[in-house]
């Protein structure tokens, strides 16, 4: 009889795996003047018309508030105090049902990339070093963002089968170590 | 189910975190030693169901059978759920280490009082036995999703609205939990009637 509960029991644990993250996942990237701010649950399914509120990470003052698409996606321009005040961005992404996660860009990641109101208004023939740099970083940091994208995709992994194995190793051993230590006790009273 | 970090209101967390203390030390003081094993097996159950989301609307829901786990634990569900729920927490940063006790509260306070309260029903006929098993996982869910209601309330976040949401979003789940919940009821019945330590 035992066994068979056992066996339901063994049987429920592993019914559907279907994972699908109970977490928010938010990744931003900067390029050039603008920041994309993407939310998903994880299974990269994405949030939908969750709230994105852009902070200062020192002071939490709110910077700008929105509202992502149906993909999940949220642009912003850096607003020009962020700038000034050179800030650390905190994106804060909250969904409708206590789930809230954020992603916090740090202060260089932005200012290293000049606002394009900067950009001289008459080509120069000839371009300077500073000028080739800024160009080669703005193309870079273009170009490496579905990198740094997949990257951060890669790190909100879902939990996978060794996970939950894990958990339900861990949940049975730490019954076994109650069981054991209960057993111990006894056997000590009756030696006092 | 699992209401992030940063999201509740000081006051909120700390009475969670003590109902949820007290709970434990209930559910621990009441428990049989000669079934933890069980208790460990409905932990991992329960582990596991939580798990599981199913994308719904907007967001996506998963199982508790927190009803399941009142029927054949009582209050030894508290202990069960919270270890469970710290062992999400620390490896898949589901909910968070601070807001363990509303979390705690919000699924295993109502898992232990429908299990309790409808414990006795399960004596009856068989008929009486499924109702059982339907209402324990369906009312345990409903309750939850309130509970999860008024704590987001309580952190000012505009009631009616979240709580709307949040039961309407989980009226689906609260269904299957509570044919799930049947069909493991009456199973168990049928093939162990021990493990509900019924007279």
């Amino acid at each position: 009889m035992l066994k068979r509960t056992v066996f339901l029991l063994c049987c429920l644990l592993f019914l559907p795996c279907l994972a699908q993250a109970h977490k928010i996942h938010v990744f931003a990237w900067v390029s050039g003047n603008t920041v994309t701010v993407e939310s998903s649950f994880s299974g990269n399914r994405p949030l939908i018309n969750g709230t994105v509120t852009i902070q200062d990470n020192k002071s939490k003052a709110i910077l700008l508030e929105g509202t992502g698409d149906k993909k999940g996606i949220f642009t912003f321009a850096i607003p020009a105090l962020a700038r000034e005040g050179k800030m650390d961005l905190l994106v804060v992404v909250s969904g409708s049902e206590g789930h809230q996660s954020q992603w916090l860009i740090p202060a260089d990641e932005y200012l290293s990339t000049q606002p394009p109101v900067n950009v001289p208004a008459q080509a120069p023939a000839t371009v300077d070093n500073d000028e080739l740099k800024e160009m080669i970083r703005q193309i870079l940091s273009q170009e490496l963002a579905p990198i740094k994208r997949s990257l951060a995709a890669a790190e909100n992994r879902k939990p996978g089968f060794r996970d939950i194995i894990g958990g339900i190793g861990y949940l049975l051993g730490l019954a076994g170590l109650v069981a054991w230590l209960k057993n111990r006790r006894p056997t000590d009273l009756s030696k006092k | 189910m699992h209401i992030s970090e940063g999201v509740l209101s000081a006051p909120v967390l700390a009475g969670g975190a003590v109902l949820t203390a007290v709970g434990t030390a209930i559910g621990l003081k009441k428990l049989d030693y000669d079934r933890i094993m069980t208790v460990s097996l409905l932990s991992a159950t329960f582990f596991v169901a939580s798990l599981i989301h199913v994308p719904l609307g907007p967001g996506s829901v998963h199982l508790l059978l927190g009803g399941l786990l009142g029927l054949i634990l009582g209050w030894g569900a508290f202990p069960a759920i919270v270890v469970a729920l710290a062992l999400q927490t620390l490896f898949f940063q589901y909910g968070g280490i601070i807001v363990l006790g509303v979390n705690g509260c919000v699924i295993a306070g109502p898992a232990v009082l429908c299990g309790t309260l409808l414990k006795p029903f399960l004596s009856g006929t068989k008929k009486q036995q499924l109702l059982t098993g339907f209402l324990a996982g369906f009312c345990a869910m409903f309750l939850s999703a309130l509970l999860m209601a008024a704590a987001l309330f309580l952190s000012d976040h505009g009631f009616m609205k979240v709580a709307g949401l949040v039961l309407i979003s989980h009226l689906p789940v609260m269904l299957i939990e509570g044919l799930i919940t049947m069909f493991v009821v009456s199973f168990l019945i049928r093939v162990q009637p021990e493990i509900f330590s019924l007279n």
